[in-house]
């Protein structure tokens, strides 16, 4: 049960840096538009540069190279099965044959493309939920679907429900690792080899987890409606997001790299 | 003969940028048929000191040592501290799964290979032990119960397994007087049956009652350790640490600079009462 204490990619990572401190909604429309060029750049050049910039908001962001990089094993086998698809089954000029196999130039530069895309796919993902709390990240959802109110979706409620939810989290995370201790002190095991035993260890844990799970639910359902809260009923945020010069300037270097990506001579 | 710890550090979250150092070089002793209380303000390691000593956190320097062994390799210095140490962490009503209060007391005795009728013995015992009579309680199943009877079940799952030694995270957090004493009663039984017990409170009435010793921890080091007497009595020390002293400790400090042999502690509000009243006496004649 180790696991449930350690830090895992992908999730929120409480350091502070300029790029934890940047408007959630910032983050988010400049993932959106890295990963719509990364898929966009048809050029090796485009690639790198964005596979550079993504390497720079790591060191900005102050995210330990290694962990951050070791999100990429996830995705290893993806990346080689789509490396090696590329490079042996693309039309085109062969540069190397072996039996039926066959290297044209198209399918090596189909695969190196095809890989860094992945890669630079991965570590954006990762470098915003690393950089951007749960919570944040959905008030900046919620903001972006605002429009989507007009269409009479509970927008505000559900963001409200998973905020509650996304809090909660962490929480959940260290009750089950008590939990979990204080039934490896009664001698259960979570590191059998035997599946069906596995499972049935698993008993001890879920059990009072969800019993837990459920008394926090209620205690919470009847706080917050002993402090007001009225569901879709407009409502004001103790932190209010604001666009502010860091915004900008991160807008704007998004921009140019995502312009100098597209037009990148080869 | 006791349950040592020398020169434990730890630090959750170690090699990252989120590194706590919550143990920084804890030397402490259980030995038996004591009650060794474990004082401290909150978030200074107390309830990771005790997820250490119990063998489920492993220290990241230093050893512990079991009537003098060292228990070496991981593996077996799990094994053979969970089988003499039981554990009881901060509202342990939180962790019954079982339909029944038999079967959540025989959780732990489940690995073990212990014959049926032996393991219903052991559990009716344990039942016994924290009060709860067997013929009532086996049956119901453990939500039904009040709070205190739920922490006695869970008392009871961690006393089914006969430790030599106990680690109690402030057991008497939100119970009631009769919980209260009910629960005094049992550990001085356990003491006397040889038990070692570290007891981590924040009430000086349980230490005043119960502890032969006491330790205070402060910010991951012990900074005062020795007998519940003297470790009580220092005023100081025990502001150094972020505590408030016992009120009588205080009144005692007060008193003593005009009566100097006055003791720097007393038990309760009686004896206080006595040595005060001496000493008034003694100073008029």
């Amino acid at each position: 049960m180790r696991s449930l204490q350690r830090i895992r990619v992908g999730q929120y990572y409480p350091l502070s840096s300029p790029l934890h401190r940047l408007d959630p909604r910032t983050k988010l429309a400049c993932t959106l538009a890295l990963l719509v060029s990364a898929f966009l750049v048809r050029r090796p050049g485009g690639l790198i540069l964005l596979l550079l910039f993504c390497l720079a908001a790591m060191y900005i962001a102050k995210l330990p190279p290694g962990q951050t990089l070791s999100s990429l094993r996830s995705v290893a086998l993806l990346l080689l099965i789509t490396a090696t698809a590329q490079l042996f089954f693309s039309p085109g000029r062969e540069i190397w044959k072996w039996g039926p196999l066959s290297v044209t130039n198209t399918g090596l530069s189909n695969g190196v493309l095809y890989s860094l895309r992945l890669v630079i796919a991965v570590l954006l993902l990762g470098i915003l939920t690393m950089t951007t709390g749960p919570v944040e990240m959905l008030s900046g959802l919620e903001s972006l679907a605002a429009p989507l109110r007009r269409l009479g979706l509970p927008v505000r409620d559900a963001a409200m429900v998973l905020t509650a939810a996304f809090r909660f989290l962490p929480l959940l995370l260290s009750r089950a690792g008590d939990i979990a201790l204080a039934q490896e002190a009664r001698g259960s095991e979570f590191s059998g080899r035997n599946p069906v035993r596995r499972m049935l260890d698993l008993v001890p844990l879920l059990v009072p987890l969800f019993s837990a799970c459920f008394r926090d639910a209620e205690e919470l359902g009847a706080a917050l409606a002993a402090r007001g809260y009225r569901g879709e009923a407009s409502r004001t945020h103790y932190r209010s997001m604001r666009f502010r010069f860091a915004d900008l300037a991160a807008v704007s270097a998004v921009a140019a790299v995502v312009a100098l990506s597209l037009w990148l001579p080869a | 003969m006791g349950l040592a710890l020398k020169d434990v550090h730890f630090t959750y979250y170690a090699g990252t940028p989120l590194a706590r150092e919550v143990l920084r070089g804890v030397d402490l002793e259980i030995r038996e048929g004591e009650i060794l209380s474990l004082l401290g303000p909150s978030g200074c390691g107390k309830s990771t000191l005790l997820l250490v000593a119990s063998g489920l956190l492993a220290p990241r320097k230093g050893a512990l040592f079991l009537d003098g062994m060292p228990c070496g390799g991981r593996e077996d210095f799990r094994a053979r501290l969970r089988e003499a140490v039981g554990i009881l962490f901060q509202s342990p009503e939180d962790q019954l799964f079982a339909e029944t209060v038999e079967a959540d007391v025989a959780f732990g005795l489940r690995r073990s290979s212990l014959p049926r009728r032996e393991a219903r013995e052991r559990t009716a015992r344990a039942l016994r032990s924290v009060g709860l009579e067997p013929s009532h309680y086996s049956p119901l199943p453990p939500f039904a119960l009040s709070r205190g009877e739920m922490r006695r079940v869970a008392l009871a799952g961690v006393l089914v397994r006969e430790p030599r030694f106990l680690l109690l995270d402030e057991p008497f957090s939100g119970l009631d007087g009769e919980g209260r004493e009910r629960l005094a009663l049992l550990l001085h039984r356990l003491r006397s049956s040889g038990a070692g017990i570290l007891l981590v409170t924040h009430e000086w009435e349980e230490v005043d009652l119960l502890a032969d010793r006491a330790a205070v921890l402060h910010e991951g080091r012990l900074i005062l350790e020795g007998e519940k007497e003297s470790v009580l009595g220092d005023r100081e020390g025990l502001r150094r640490a972020g505590l408030e002293p016992p009120p009588r400790v205080e009144l005692l400090h007060l008193l003593r600079a005009g009566y100097p042999s006055l003791p720097a502690y007393v038990r309760n509000a009686e004896e206080a009462a006595e040595r005060i009243d001496a000493v008034m006496r003694g100073g008029a004649g």
